[in-house]
């Protein structure tokens, strides 16, 4: 059977007919992607710019800020600057006004006062370096400035004002109190002016005025003041009792003035007595006495009777001694009389002493000495003094004593005469050792004097070696003394101790006149004098001591010593003498004394702030001060100072460049320490140097600091040049070349200087300045002689002008024959 | 250079970057919707032809099949009944639900060919669109950028004027 094929199912159709790919699909991300990626490089760089923008801008702005705040807060400095030196300036123009203003009315200050303040102001908003916001701060922190210096100042007239209203009234009442005590108490003028002098009281103590009086004191006083008199007028002690009575019954007087016034009545009647007293005391002092007289002057006085003697001089001499109580009388009996019989005994005996001692000194020889002692033992001597043998025996140890006391003080107390000394000795020896008009020598006496004379002669031979060792200790320091005068006291070394040395400079320093002088020598020795040193750093320290307000004599003293060192430019006694920690202070005060009173500089230097770096504040402004020779004119602070001084006019132009350069350098420094702007402290000291210099011929010099120093210099300058090239013909130096400057800050001695301040050498080239101002007079006068005769002889020419030729000249040019004019 | 004169450079150059290139991101995403869309489309067309070669081949291979079940009745000496009919009958229903089947199955192909085609273009249209306005964008946000920066620039100045006036006042 055949087979018959069937049909065969084909597959799944969506299988059989899958679609085909006719190419790959493209991808729009692909193919936008490079655009994307300028689309992002575009982003980023927009981002960029936008970042850096913002930093830029952020940075700008930080940068602003900080800019901004530093620019501020320099402004707020500059400020505080301005403010501090406008202050310092304001203080000081306000204290100078209050201390010169004599209103007495606080109106009158005010409006005085207003005026400065306004200038001020005006100064201030007149500036150009501030901004107004810095003007109105400095304005407005001045301001309690203003209110306070004006009411300080405002106080200060008032009360002037009430010291003047108060003298006035004191014045008034004190005149017509001494009117009122002129008169009786109960005279009708008096009462009037009693009267007038309460209500005058009453009147002032109502308008706060400090008379010092009040009216009950004035009542206590005119009533203290006529009993007082009535005191003072009482002779007896009867008169005292009334007025007693009286002062008790007093209702004016307190029991204060009542008791006064009692304690003054028992000092009148001590008074009286003491009066009495010392009437008696010097009648008995005055009496011509022998000491026969003693007893009854004993009597008298215990008595209370009267004594009838005679003075010296023959006149008669009363002594009431009933006129003193007897307790009084008893001291006359006990002490007064016996004293005065018993003076003239040790006078006698002190004569006799000092008469040996005299001739000792004299030159006597230890012979003579024995000579005169024996003579005390003469028979005449003793009648005559009523002296005895044992008298004159202790009067002669007392005469060995005492010249050997005297020895011993010689060698003690430093520079003697060896030969005086010894003679001293040699005769206290004789007198204790040798016998005199045959006497035992008082060394062998026995008793209490023969003691006394041996202990006299042992210290002899101690004074005898202490005179040895000083000899040598006075040769020695004589040696030191010269070499200090030889300036070698600190080369060779002659074994002085510090102190020795010290001594030797001293010695050697008081043989010199001047301060000069010593000085030239300490500089020679290239020696400390401690002394000094010692004197110097106490004067710094009392300077700056707050609580000092007086110069006392040591400071004076070693300001004095300072300025002659600074004067003499000896930079090896300034260093030998201050030290190092004192001598920014003096170099300061040197700098601002040279410019300011001691008071200002003083000022100054406590106001200073010490921690500045002064050096590198003045860099700003040391290219315009440190300059060489001719630099210096074109200097804005010099020809500023320079036009001011001179007016603008041609005059000569100054040659002391050093001086000027290093006076303003150093100042400029000073006013640096005060936390002045550098620029600012420069024009201060150039202000303040010309203000105290003035030009004279080529140099500036110092105005003299004394009170107002007459002489025209420049005047003087020209009188005195000329009479130096008057006396040295032979110099070859133009007149413009030369000046004068003082001597060493002197005012009394002038030298003619040379270049700006070289001396000159030749005649006549240092004057004083009496001196200086004769030729000054003399040149005046011989000016006025020419001036009044060229003035005649022009006076003549105007009249002869005016009037035409005299009659003798028209007479001389007429012919006396033809009558017509001569032919020439 | 100021930061301004920067920031405002930059914002520009951003701007001008971002437009052309969004600019040139929409010709880009329309040509290659474009492309895509004709590349389904020639699929289409591809898979019509498929379908069609397809359907019939089957008709021929399914009258080859039916002769050669003629020709092996015939041969047997069978008459064209039972199951030789059925068998007959069977190729011939069975052919035509095959061809049914595939012209079916290439329709749906080729439909899903042409919405392909019309989805790419739709996507590219889309996509252009938003470039388009991403490069709108751009300028806007250059020109905001440039305002930006010089609005900085005025605040710095008045900054530094404040600055001025206070320090001289």
């Amino acid at each position: 059977m055949p087979r018959i094929p069937l049909y065969n199912r084909t597959g799944t159709p969506s299988q059989e007919i899958g679609a085909q790919s006719v190419g790959p699909r493209a991808s729009i991300d692909a193919f936008a992607a490079p655009s994307r990626a300028v689309v992002q490089l575009g982003q980023t760089i927009g981002a960029a710019g936008q970042q850096y923008s913002d930093q830029m801008n952020r940075f700008e702005s930080k940068k602003a800020q900080i800019e901004f705040d530093f620019a501020m807060a320099e402004k707020n400095a500059e400020t505080d600057r301005v403010y501090r030196e406008s202050m310092m300036n304001y203080a000081r123009q306000s204290q100078e006004f209050r201390e010169t203003n004599q209103d007495t009315s606080t109106d009158g200050f005010r409006k005085a006062h207003d005026e400065l303040n306004d200038r001020f102001v005006q100064s201030v908003d007149s500036r150009n370096d501030l901004t107004p916001n810095q003007k109105r701060d400095i304005k407005g922190r001045l301001m309690p400035t203003f209110v306070a210096q004006s009411t300080q100042g405002s106080r200060e007239a008032f009360a002037r004002g009430q010291v003047v209203r108060s003298q006035v009234a004191k014045e008034s009442i004190a005149t017509m109190i001494g009117d009122a005590r002129q008169l009786h108490a109960n005279h009708p003028d008096r009462k009037r002016l009693v009267g007038e002098i309460e209500a005058e009281i009453l009147r002032s103590e109502r308008d706060g005025l400090n008379t010092g009086y009040s009216v009950q004191s004035v009542r206590v006083a005119f009533e203290t003041g006529d009993i007082d008199t009535r005191i003072r007028a009482a002779a007896t002690s009867d008169q005292l009792d009334e007025i007693s009575q009286d002062i008790l019954k007093s209702t004016v007087l307190g029991p204060n003035s009542q008791a006064t016034l009692q304690n003054r009545i028992n000092t009148r009647r001590n008074q009286l007595s003491q009066e009495t007293y010392q009437d008696l005391i010097g009648d008995l002092q005055a009496l011509n006495v022998n000491f026969d007289d003693q007893d009854l002057l004993k009597k008298s006085a215990k008595n209370g009777d009267v004594y009838v003697g005679t003075n010296e001089d023959g006149e008669e001499v009363i002594m009431d001694f009933g006129a003193v109580k007897p307790s009084v009388r008893q001291s006359f009996v006990d002490t007064l009389i016996p004293r005065r019989f018993k003076e003239i005994d040790d006078n006698v005996g002190q004569v006799m002493v000092s008469t040996i001692m005299s001739n000792v000194s004299g030159g006597n020889s230890v012979i003579d000495t024995i000579e005169d002692a024996a003579s005390y033992y003469g028979q005449d001597f003793l009648n005559r003094t009523g002296k005895d043998k044992s008298d004159v025996d202790a009067i002669l140890v007392e005469t060995a004593q005492q010249i050997q006391q005297e020895a011993a003080r010689m060698v003690a107390s430093g520079p003697f005469e060896q030969d005086e000394v010894n003679r001293m000795l040699d005769s206290v020896d004789a007198l204790l050792q040798q016998p005199i008009v045959g006497n035992d020598a008082f060394v062998r006496d026995a008793g209490a004097l023969g003691d006394k004379a041996n202990g006299i002669a042992n210290r002899v031979a101690t004074i005898r070696g202490d005179m040895s060792k000083a000899l040598a200790d006075a040769a020695q320091m004589q040696s030191g003394v010269d070499l200090v005068n030889q300036g070698r006291i600190n080369i060779q070394d002659i074994g002085l101790t510090d102190d020795e040395k010290q001594l030797a400079i001293r010695s050697a320093l008081s043989e010199r006149e001047t301060l000069a002088e010593q000085i030239n020598l300490l500089s020679d020795n290239d020696a400390e004098f401690k002394q000094w040193t010692g004197l110097l750093s106490a004067a710094k320290n009392r300077l700056m001591d707050p609580s000092v307000t007086e110069i006392s004599d040591d400071v004076t003293s070693a300001l004095q010593i300072f300025n002659a060192i600074s004067l003499q430019g000896r930079e090896g006694v300034f260093d030998n003498h201050i030290k190092s920690k004192d001598r920014v202070f003096w170099n300061s005060w040197k700098t601002l004394t040279s410019i300011h009173s001691p008071e200002d500089a003083l000022s100054i230097i406590k106001t200073q702030r010490q921690e500045t770096d002064v050096n590198l504040s003045y860099e700003a402004v040391a290219d315009q001060v440190n300059v060489q020779g001719e630099e210096l004119y074109q200097q804005g602070w010099f020809t500023s100072a320079w036009n001011s001084l001179t007016g603008g006019e041609d005059v000569q132009m100054p040659e002391n460049i050093s001086h000027i350069t290093t006076v303003v350098g150093n100042l400029t420094k000073e006013y640096i320490k005060l936390g002045i702007d550098p620029e600012a402290a420069l024009t201060q000291a150039s202000d303040d140097f010309f203000r105290t210099h003035t030009n004279v011929g080529n140099v500036l010099l110092r105005i003299p600091d004394v009170q107002k120093f007459p002489d025209n210099l420049q005047q003087m300058r020209d009188v005195l040049v000329d009479k130096f090239l008057q006396e040295n013909p032979d110099l070859t130096i133009e007149p413009e070349e030369l000046s004068i400057m003082n001597v060493q800050g002197s005012v009394d001695v002038w030298r003619i200087v040379r270049n700006g301040g070289y001396p000159v050498t030749g005649t006549s080239n240092l004057f004083n300045l009496t001196k200086a101002r004769d030729l000054v007079e003399e040149a005046n006068k011989r000016a006025a002689g020419e001036a009044a005769a060229e003035g005649l002889a022009d006076a003549k020419a105007g009249i002869r002008s005016a009037t035409g030729p005299s009659a003798a000249e028209i007479a001389k040019d007429i012919d006396p024959f033809t009558g017509q004019p001569r032919m020439p | 250079m100021d930061p301004m004169t920067i920031a405002a450079g930059a914002s520009a150059v951003s701007g001008l970057l971002g437009f052309k290139g969004n600019r040139a991101s929409a010709r880009a995403a329309e040509q290659t919707a474009e492309y895509n869309a004709r590349l389904a489309e020639n699929e289409a067309i591809l898979l019509g032809r498929a379908t069609t070669a397809r359907e019939a081949g089957v008709r021929q291979a399914s009258d080859s099949l039916a002769g050669s079940q003629i020709t092996a009745i015939s041969k047997s000496g069978v008459q064209v009944t039972g199951s030789p009919l059925l068998a007959l009958a069977n190729t011939y229903f069975n052919t035509e639900e095959d061809a049914m089947r595939i012209r079916f199955a290439g329709n749906i192909e080729q439909m899903n060919k042409e919405s392909e085609a019309a989805l790419s273009r739709a996507t590219g249209r889309s996509q252009a669109a938003g470039f388009r306005l991403a490069a709108v964008n751009s300028l806007i946000g250059a020109a905001s950028g440039v305002a930006g920066a010089y609005q900085q620039q005025s605040l710095l100045g008045l900054q530094k004027d404040f600055y001025t006036q206070q320090e001289k006042a």
